[in-house]
């Protein structure tokens, strides 16, 4: 995603320091944010374990899944240095989805399926499990 | 899920158990939304069948080659008698260019992260940790 896909939309910006958390995994999600600048992780806790399972930097949107689906959130991300994010509400996504296609809805919601399901898979292999001795 | 009206006029395709829908390696020309059945997406690596995932009912098929240009990453096998509504590549492509900038962008992230996890799951042997016996 670019920054012209935004331009005229008057999104808040957000300035995020390092070590600070914008999303938390479980939470329920209502805004999904477009990274202007700065550097993130993307990670699941499994145990005491922070499984990194992305790394999102300028042009990356996060959040997004949870306000597509209205599932928790599935992971947490912290910010690595000092981050402005655009702010996407709940709102405006679910007036956008709602405008698409039949088609385009149903293959954002099948994306963002493949995405979880992929993801547990993935964190699921890699990380210790809560109450597995290290 | 309810279709628009428009959806009535598109072809349709059946396919019938362990038919393939879609096979790894091929130029996109088309995409599916699975109206009946269930269907699975397998990658094939040397002779061992990695099964990445189930979709049904409400699901679309077939997206990722068209939204990237790339080739089919996976392959899908009918688990059932499936009926798909078939999207050709124009009109796949109408539907895109109609959607919002923001809608786009969702999307591109979105093929961007499966196409990413599926390398891992790949790499670490599939779904369920188990390959699938031989392919067909």
């Amino acid at each position: 995603m670019s920054s012209d896909e935004l331009k005229g939309t008057g999104l808040d910006r957000r300035q995020i320091e390092p070590g600070a958390v914008i999303l938390k995994e479980g939470d329920p999600g209502d805004e999904a944010y477009f990274v202007e600048s700065g550097k993130i992780d993307v990670f699941c806790m499994r145990g005491d374990t922070r499984v990194v399972i992305g790394k999102l930097g300028p042009g990356s949107i996060l959040g997004e899944m949870a306000l597509i689906d209205s599932a928790p959130r599935m992971a947490s991300a912290v910010a690595v240095e000092k981050t402005t994010l655009r702010v996407i509400p709940r709102a405006i996504i679910e007036r956008e989805v709602k405008k698409s296609d039949t088609f385009v809805r149903a293959m954002l919601i099948t994306l963002v399926q493949n995405v979880r399901t992929l993801s547990a898979q993935t964190i699921g292999t890699q990380a210790p499990k809560p109450g597995d001795t290290a | 899920m309810t279709l628009d009206a428009g959806f009535k006029l598109l072809d349709r395709r059946v396919f019938f158990k362990g038919d393939i829908i879609v096979k790894e390696g091929e130029e996109g020309l088309r995409a599916y939304l699975i109206e009946q059945g269930s269907v699975e997406v397998f990658r094939t690596v040397g002779d061992r069948r990695i099964v990445i995932g189930k979709r049904g009912k409400g699901n679309v098929l077939g997206e990722m080659a068209l939204i990237d240009n790339s080739r089919r990453v996976a392959s899908a096998i009918a688990l059932e008698k499936t009926t798909c509504v078939v999207i050709a590549r124009a009109e796949f492509e109408r539907m895109v260019i109609r959607a919002s900038p923001l809608m786009k962008g969702l999307l591109r992230v979105l093929v961007a992260n499966v196409r990413s996890l599926d390398e891992m799951v790949v790499g670490m042997g599939g779904v369920g940790g188990s390959s699938q016996g031989p392919t067909l």
